[in-house]
């Protein structure tokens, strides 16, 4: 009855007579073949709270990235307090008054509370402030200082929510918002209060009780379309249910768990396992069993999956596989001891654009299907036609790509896939991600036959309902471990979301959490802090030196290795912030060359040449940053591919200016910069300023703080309303200026010119990088870090040549350098890292 | 597999050049003559054998710096140990093969297992085998030239110097290893996808290291070849090919990211490469220009394979780079 979008349209009930806050119409999203959105249409009112409700893969997402600027859509208008609204950008959104929590949520896990608050604009971030606003949401359980990788995913999603709620948007987007909580009154207070503000609120769930609990009405969309909107104090949940998947909620059958074998072993058993964010978790799933998992999100089901998978190892405890204890170090392994894993992520973990769907399917069992060294294709294609069968997968798609094919029919590749390995155990999760009403139903029939067929399945899922339609039995997940198994009748979505919030009988037990934050000792954190590991190294090298050679502790010593170190320290410091960005910029080489070669050819002695030379050295580094970064930022071009490409023109043109080493450096700059003048050491005055500017850019600007937040989650930060683009583009800007002055410095040390000069910098800067502490990963360490680093490295030098090793040799010992580097900082991440529950 | 597109891709690449050719048989006398195309098929052998190896790598993601450094250990350790003696050519040219691909092998399990990012792995590796055959050789390569090895570029085999036929054979060998065995199946798998070829149980790590290894010993394997071609070994003979191997790879079509291009695109994009120096070097102009040039040209490839990539494997609109996690919960 509620099947007509018109028909089900009933006149607000009650409702203030307010300016509707958000008018949509006729809004439509198409996703190549695939529609996503359908002439949406949707209206609510400021201080109206408004359900958005439908399955995973109805079209929710689209509209939140629609309304945020993510994405334009192909048709339809959208209005904010009646003013058009097409956003081109986050910010754009913002700035009408749109404010969303996202379901993945945009924080920074590398930043502070405060900092991520603050973002976009960190530059105001402000402790006090924070605290003020945690404070107003009553969140003072959450320190604004704090790191939030070291924060619960729970607490996450409230900081996530609070700024959203902070911004004290027109539209408030919250995006599937209770899904990490377990206590969601806390939510409900806060909407309920910003709503009364006159906040219109667009609260994007599947769960009625929440509706219920906060909304007057609902719209309900089904694959892509409106189905309608309902009064919710009028409709009862079948019939939201049924306009959600399009019929009433499916029964169980119950001719299930026949074909169990009692007694025998059983297919997989965990005993005791444990991981980061699940603790003493034991089962068994036996033969012609459906398991499944419930569990909010965030409850540690993910990681148990990886564990079993193969593709995480756990902490402790025991696997065993037909009774048999089994090691699970890789997705491989667990393959050939039967177990099937299909993964979440469809896209990035699943398919491989560009093969065809049965190199898809065939990719894991290939190697099987050799004739004398070659795949035998006859024999490749009588295997995946017969999984392609069972997974309802036409024969003509076998030879199209896979990116070509819809959501659902990829999945179903994926389940041919596992199929086709010949698991006898499979481990779902949430196998109906983002695909249609159609193929969830072929995919519930795959999963029934494998299991009547005597195998096993363990599967997780966020729609309950589908947990409670398939699995003979139910685990439920809460805080990381397993509080309840249910069966038969106990079997019902209102008892597994009452279970997986804590609030039934399994939340009564005290809940041991899972190994949650260890305090870290101060000794443990400097280990841990890469600026003070090089600073220690640099230390223990300096001694060393100075028991050999005293003169090094004198103001010209010092001098020396200042003056040695300098271009070095400069180069790796640009690196630094590439690095921090999680990029590369291999062009260091080629600028310094050529501002080498051009300080050293065209520049008149005197106070003019010095300054001029300067100049140029700059110029020229900051022109190739700039290309560096449009390319990269704006072209999107892998860094490593591109500034190799820069660094070989600039390393062709430093020939050209100068074909062999020779040239000469105006005085001014050869002695001048590097001689001690009446007490005055100009390299440390230098060395002092840089570090001044390079500090207070990093550490006190905007952009300093969107570099981290670049390095770290790029996805993140562009949903926080970073502008990622331009952050890439000003550090490699920023980078390539820093190389040009460290070719300026390299001439006044050198007070010659070489268009070679620019070679062993590559290595040296990424070694000086490495040893610094700065995380190739992005995101992590600091420029002093990289600095030191580079004052390490050429100490080391004159260790070397001190104890007499043989120069020919001081390669080895830099190449060594730079992997042992890197292998101690990534054992000191290892040891270190702390997974928050 | 798109085999077919990169196939076009290397026909095309293959006509360029061919067409290049007939225009510099324009531009004066001794251009295009058969004794220069020979010339040319000679140089362009050891762009490939390098770019051989290369291309595995580049397939799965990576990137070799070490190839120059390992092309000159391969050439001294031949000048060393293999001289005149036909019993050393047994022994060494497969010991000498093994050695270089073992210090591949090494950047891979540094790349597999450590995670070190490939450029700084290899850059590593690459310092570290300079230093060592400069300490080996205390900076003077001492030795005597192979006349076999040297044969190869004088004789004759089916109408060409035998080198050129051998590059060939190897050529076909890895385009069949490539796209007819599980094993090419596997890198292009890992190349297109990282993550989902561990899950979906693929050998990722030896795979990775197998790669660096191949790269290794067929820079290795240059290295004994550009020996016998200049009668001798330098302390700097395989520098100048790192450059043409990636410039080749990428230029034939492979994608730097990994996971597309073919053999034949390699074999092609060396072809035109090794004319173009050719024709730059007839013009007499400076090495600064040949490598301006080279820069500029491997520039313009990832430009031309950018957009080309972006029309096949990008969502039409929205913020690109960022979306991909918001794409996948669509």
């Amino acid at each position: 009855m509620f099947e007509s979008p018109r028909a089900a349209t009933i006149p607000r009930r009650g409702a203030r007579p307010s300016e509707p806050a958000l008018e949509v119409g006729g809004l439509t999203k198409s996703y190549g073949a695939t529609p996503a959105l359908r002439d949406f249409s949707l209206d609510v009112c400021a201080g109206e709270v408004h359900a958005l409700v439908g399955e995973n893969g109805a079209g929710k997402s689209t509209l939140v990235k629609i309304l945020n600027g993510i994405v334009a859509p192909d048709r339809g208008s959208i209005a904010i307090a009646g003013a058009l609204f097409e956003p081109r950008s986050l910010m754009d959104a913002r700035r009408a008054g749109v404010a969303t929590a996202f379901q993945e949520l945009s924080l920074l896990p590398n930043l502070t509370v405060a900092v991520n608050l603050a973002l976009p604009s960190p530059g105001k971030a402000n402790e006090a402030a924070a605290a003020a606003v945690l404070a107003e949401f009553g969140a003072t359980d959450i320190r604004p200082d704090a790191v939030v990788r070291d924060v619960s995913l729970a607490q996450r999603q409230r900081i996530e929510l609070i700024r959203a709620m902070s911004l004290r948007p027109r539209l408030l987007v919250l995006d599937e918002p209770t899904a990490a909580l377990a206590q969601p009154q806390w939510l409900f207070e806060a909407i309920e209060r910003i709503a009364a503000d006159g906040t219109a609120v667009l609260f994007i769930t599947h769960r009625l009780t929440e509706v219920r609990r906060l909304c007057a009405r609902a719209t309900v969309l089904r694959n892509g379309t409106k189905i309608g909107t309902v009064d919710v104090a009028r409709t009862n949940d079948e019939q939201i249910f049924g306009m959600m998947v399009g019929s009433a909620p499916a029964r169980r059958s119950d001719a299930r768990g026949s074909t169990r074998a009692a007694g025998a072993r059983p297919a997989l058993s965990l005993e005791n396992l444990s991981g980061s964010s699940f603790s003493a978790v034991t089962f068994a799933l036996h033969d012609g069993e459906i398991l499944g998992i419930a569990a909010l999100e965030g409850q540690g089901q993910r990681e148990l999956f990886r564990v079993l998978s193969g593709s995480t190892p756990p902490a402790t405890g025991t696997i065993r596989v037909r009774g048999e204890k089994a090691r699970l170090p890789s997705p491989a392994r667990a393959q050939q001891s039967g177990i099937g894993f299909l993964p979440e992520e469809r896209k990035s973990e699943g398919v491989f654009p560009g093969l065809d769907v049965e190199a898809n399917v065939s990719l894991p069992v290939v190697g099987r299907l050799q004739r004398f060294g070659l795949i035998d294709r006859r024999r490749e294609r009588r295997c995946v036609l017969d999984e392609a069968r069972h997974v309802d997968l036409p024969e003509r798609v076998l030879t199209m790509d896979i990116e070509a094919l819809s959501g659902g029919s990829q999945q179903k590749a994926l389940v041919a896939r596992v199929l086709l390995s010949g698991a006898r155990t499979l481990i779902l999760y949430d196998p109906t991600r983002g695909v249609d009403v159609g193929t969830k139903q072929s995919i519930y029939g795959i999963i029934r036959r494998f299991a009547a067929g005597g195998r096993s399945v363990l599967i997780y899922s966020t729609e309950l309902s589908e947990l409670v339609e398939l699995c003979d039995r139910c685990l439920v997940m809460y805080h990381g471990t397993i509080v309840a198994d249910v069966a038969g009748e106990e079997l019902a979505e209102n008892r597994l979301i009452a279970l997986a919030t804590g609030r039934l009988d399994g939340a009564a037990r005290s809940v041991p959490r899972p190994r949650g934050l260890p305090a870290r000792k101060p000794l443990v954190r400097a280990i841990g802090d890469g600026t003070l590991r090089a600073l220690a190294f640099y230390l223990v090298l300096f001694a060393i030196l100075a028991a050999r050679d005293p003169t090094v502790v004198t103001i010209p010593g010092m001098n020396d290795l200042l003056d040695n170190a300098i271009p070095l320290a400069l180069a790796a410091a640009g690196a630094a912030l590439v690095v921090l960005t999680h990029n590369f910029d291999l062009s260091v080489a080629g600028v310094i060359a050529l501002s080498n070669v051009l300080i050293a050819t065209a520049l008149p002695e005197g106070p003019a040449g010095a300054v001029l030379g300067l100049g140029l050295a700059l110029a020229v580094g900051l022109l190739v940053g700039a290309a560096n970064g449009f390319l990269v930022a704006y072209r999107d071009l892998q860094s490593v591919a591109a500034t190799f490409a820069t660094m070989i023109v600039c390393s062709g043109l430093a020939l050209l200016v100068l074909g062999a080493p020779g040239g000469t450096v105006p005085r001014l700059i050869s002695d001048g910069l590097t001689g001690i003048a009446g007490g005055f050491v100009p390299v440390a005055a230098i060395v002092a300023a840089v570090v001044l500017v390079l500090w207070m850019a990093v550490r006190r600007t905007g952009w300093g703080v969107a570099l981290y937040a670049v390095g770290a989650d790029e996805a993140a930060a562009s949903l926080a309303g970073v502008r990622t683009r331009r952050t890439k583009f000003w550090a490699f800007c920023a980078a390539g200026t820093l190389y040009g002055l460290a070719g300026y410095m390299l001439s006044a040390v050198t007070a010659t010119g070489d268009p070679n000069s620019g070679n062993t910098y590559l290595i040296s800067a990424y070694a000086a990088v490495a040893v610094g502490g700065v995380s190739f990963a992005g995101g992590y360490g600091g420029l002093l870090g990289a600095m030191i680093g580079a004052a390490t490295l050429s100490l080391l030098q004159k260790v070397l040549f001190s104890i007499g090793v043989v120069s020919f040799y001081t390669g080895i010992a830099q190449g060594s350098t730079i992997i042992l580097a890197l292998l101690i900082g990534a054992l000191c991440e290892r040891a270190l890292r702390v997974r928050p529950a | 597999m798109k085999i077919g597109r990169d196939d076009a891709q290397a026909l095309t690449l293959f006509a360029i050049t061919i067409a290049f050719m007939l225009v510099m048989s324009r531009v004066g006398p001794g251009f295009g003559s058969a004794s220069q195309i020979e010339a040319i098929l000679v140089l362009a052998s050891f762009v490939m054998v390098v770019a051989f190896g290369q291309h595995f790598v580049v397939l799965i993601g990576g990137l070799d710096l070490a190839v120059g450094s390992v092309m000159t250990l391969g050439g001294i350790l031949a000048f060393a140990w293999i001289g005149d003696s036909a019993t050393a050519l047994w022994w060494g040219v497969p010991a000498i093969v093994a050695i270089t691909g073992l210090v591949g092998a090494i950047s891979g399990i540094g790349v597999a297992f450590a995670r070190i990012p490939p450029f700084v792995m290899t850059l590593a590796m690459g310092t570290i085998a300079a230093s060592a055959f400069l300490g080996i050789t205390q900076g003077v390569p001492r030795g005597s030239a192979s006349p076999f090895i040297s044969s190869l570029f004088t004789g004759s085999w089916i109408g060409l110097p035998p080198v050129v036929v051998l590059t060939i054979a190897l050529t076909a060998l890895g385009s069949i290893v490539q796209r007819m065995t599980a094993l090419g199946r596997r890198v292009y798998a890992i190349g297109i996808n990282p993550n989902a070829a561990f899950l979906a149980g693929l050998p990722v790590r030896r795979v990775t290291i197998l790669c660096y290894a191949v790269s290794g010993a067929t820079a290795g394997l240059a290295g004994i070849l550009m020996m016998g071609y200049s009668s001798g070994a330098t302390l700097t003979m395989g520098q100048s090919y790192l450059l043409p191997s990636i410039a080749a790879v990428v230029v034939g079509g492979t994608s730097i990211a990994g996971g597309r291009g073919s053999l034949a695109g390699v074999a092609a994009g060396a072809l035109l490469l090794t004319t173009f120096t050719t024709l730059v070097t007839g013009l007499a102009v400076g090495e600064g220009w040949r490598i301006v040039a080279y820069g500029s040209v491997i520039l313009i490839a990832l430009l031309l394979l950018r957009s080309d990539v972006s029309r096949w494997f990008k969502p039409p609109s929205g913020i690109q780079t960022s979306t991909a996690r918001l794409d996948a919960g669509a």
